[in-house]
């Protein structure tokens, strides 16, 4: 197996295959030449400079590498080139296994306008708004009928990046160009669409498996609302919000998603539920493993990774889906290298001191370790802290154990910020919504915030 | 054939059915260097397979000098381009990465001889995926460009002299 990815998932992968008996290979940049995942590997292949345009994102590569180890598979992970179609493309043309769904499933799961289609197809509530619109004026056509304030994406975005609130028309003349050009420039594409803007939502997500031999599971929802900038902070298993009904009609709609795009490998439907209405719509589907995957694991039992690799060889799903059920909660928090109270700044540097908690509920999933540097290249994760409990307060006061023992120096971490999400009253009653964490807790815990411009949106 | 004359075949193969323009990896004693000859000089097809004297660990490789980013911290300004007296010294505000256009192919934010606002962009510094836009800090005429688009660049390092309007330049 070639692992063609960094950080933690890269270890992850590395641990997986050990455990299926599967010899793994570590795509490295020059930044990670000494990660923990090639000390773990069997060997590494050296796929060009640190920066990710020049090495993990080229297609070329990440191929020769696995053709030169003489590989069988190669497994994308997440972030990075995971949902590019052109690489289980050249992975299929070169006899190389892609661990994943087809080229034509990655397709029609990225581009969010044709995801739509799908998903409508599929019988699968999508919210108001529009496909592609032509320009900013059949975007105040759209914004009009489904009211203020709309989000405004791009067709090609996805995971947060190419969206922006708008709040009313003269604000929709003044974005829609704008956005459409750093879409194109971000993605090559600069289509955009409109969606109304839910106020009070939930995001939740259902995870899939699915075989070569027509058998489609789900291992049930996640809750991934505490988000900063549409990226997510905190992820829990189940999603406790839902009723019984709306929780099956979730699963419903994401079993048919995933049947309408013959799915197979791992993926993930994501979900807005509107609290206010008691309804809910789809967002978008990731054709790949995702970064909260392990609260599924811990509640489900299911090694969400090793089922990837098992589905790849062509074998079977070993149970259906009256055998998964779900036990207990799980909650992970993301660690990033940043510092909070400076606006969430990157932090990077070295790792001075790294003493993750242990114990019988508290799982981390990391590739750092003391003298580990932190580089600029890559993104600010660090770790994933995931805890177990009998139910959603065992695990939340588990969760809040396990983050005062976790101890890092030499960086600055999102480990306080965590930590008072979970301590807080709103997050303890499963009252929040995806806005809550920076309408409520943010300014509650900094007063200062700077607003740095990013490329991203 | 060995199985690793093997691998290596297979590399080629998949090269010469493909459009790609170079390929460029290394494992252990292995490298594969293949180009076309279209992009950044690369001998033009050829296909080398040379050892690699030491295995693992930081070697630098010197057909890709170009390419190859410099690690954080390594990057020097070489003494003859030291900033002009009296020029404005614009520094990078965190490590990162230094990039010099908007997006790949497009024109520099700023360049020699460019006559620029205080508050102008003259470069992004990424770091971990956030992008800063640095402003010129001065209004003026841009005298050196210090360092090379898309390398790692430490805090505080020079990255552009700018002749304030009015100075004598």
């Amino acid at each position: 197996m070639l692992v063609a990815n960094r950080g933690e998932i890269a270890v992850r992968i590395v641990r997986a295959c050990r455990q299926e008996g599967i010899e793994a290979i570590v795509a490295v940049s020059e930044a990670d030449q000494d990660s923990l995942a090639a000390r773990l590997a069997t060997d590494v292949v050296h796929i060009g400079p640190a920066s990710a345009a020049h090495s993990y994102l080229r297609v070329v590569q990440i191929v020769a590498g696995a053709l030169l180890t003489r590989c069988d598979a190669v497994h994308p992970g997440y972030g990075f080139l995971s949902e590019r179609a052109d690489l289980a493309e050249a992975c299929v043309d070169n006899g190389l296994i892609f661990v994943g769904p087809t080229a034509e499933t990655i397709r029609r799961g990225g581009d969010k306008v044709e995801a739509r289609r799908v998903a409508r197809a599929a019988g699968v509530p999508t919210g108001a708004g529009s496909d592609a619109v032509a320009g900013a004026d059949a975007a105040f056509a759209v914004a009009d009928e489904v009211g203020y304030p709309i989000l405004l994406k791009a067709a090609a975005g996805g995971g947060g990046r190419g969206m922006v609130r708008v709040d009313g028309p003269s604000e929709l003349a003044a974005r829609f160009g704008t956005a459409s050009s750093e879409a194109a420039a971000a993605f090559g594409d600069g289509r955009m669409y409109v969606e109304r803007y839910v106020q009070n939502a939930r995001h939740v997500e259902v995870q899939l498996l699915g075989d070569h031999h027509g058998s489609l599971v789900h291992l049930g929802d996640r809750d991934c609302s505490t988000q900063r900038r549409f990226q997510k902070l905190v992820e829990e298993a189940p999603a406790t919000v839902l009723s019984a009904d709306l929780r099956q009609h979730l699963a419903d709609a994401a079993i048919a998603l995933g049947r309408q795009l013959n799915y197979r490998g791992a993926g993930t439907v994501e979900f807005l539920v509107d609290l206010d209405r008691n309804d809910f719509s789809f967002l978008e589907i990731n054709t790949r493993v995702q970064v909260e995957h392990p609260v599924t694991e811990m509640v489900t039992g299911v090694d969400i990774v090793r089922q990837q690799l098992r589905i790849a060889a062509g074998q079977p799903l070993s149970f259906v889906q009256d055998d998964v059920t779900i036990s207990g909660h799980a909650i992970e928090c993301r660690i990033n290298a940043e510092s909070v109270h400076d606006g969430f700044r990157p932090s990077p540097g070295t790792i001075t001191r790294w003493d993750p908690p242990t114990g019988d509920h508290v799982r981390v999933d990391s590739h750092a370790f003391v003298g580990y540097e932190i580089s600029p290249y890559y993104d600010s994760l660090i770790a994933k802290l995931i805890v177990t409990g009998a139910d959603r307060a065992a695990a939340i006061d588990a969760s809040l154990n396990a983050l005062d023992e976790f101890v890092i120096e030499g960086v600055e971490t999102t480990r306080d910020l965590q930590r008072a999400v979970l301590a807080h009253d709103d997050f303890q009653n499963d009252v929040i919504n995806t806005r809550w964490l920076e309408k409520t807790l943010l300014p509650a815990v900094s007063s200062t915030s700077h607003e740095r411009e990013s490329i991203d949106g | 054939m060995t199985s690793s004359q093997d691998a290596i075949k297979r590399v080629v193969e998949a090269f010469e059915r493909s459009d790609w323009s170079e390929i460029d990896v290394r494992s252990g004693t292995l490298r594969v260097h293949l180009s076309t000859g279209e992009p950044s000089g690369a001998t033009a097809g050829a296909s080398t397979t040379a050892p690699v004297p030491s295995t693992g660990a930081t070697v630098p490789d010197g057909a890709a000098d170009g390419r190859v980013a410099a690690h954080l911290g390594v990057s020097t300004i070489a003494s003859a381009d030291t900033p002009p007296i009296g020029a404005h010294i614009v520094g990078s505000p965190s490590p990162g990465i230094f990039w010099r256009s908007p997006q790949p192919g497009s024109p520099p934010f700023a360049d020699v001889g460019h006559t620029i606002d205080a508050s102008a962009t003259v470069c992004i510094i990424e770091v971990m995926k956030l992008m800063t836009h640095v402003k010129a800090g001065v209004s003026g005429q841009v005298v050196a460009v210090y360092g090379e688009n898309g390398v790692a660049v430490h805090k505080g390092q020079v990255l552009f002299a700018i002749a304030p309007s009015g100075s004598p330049s």
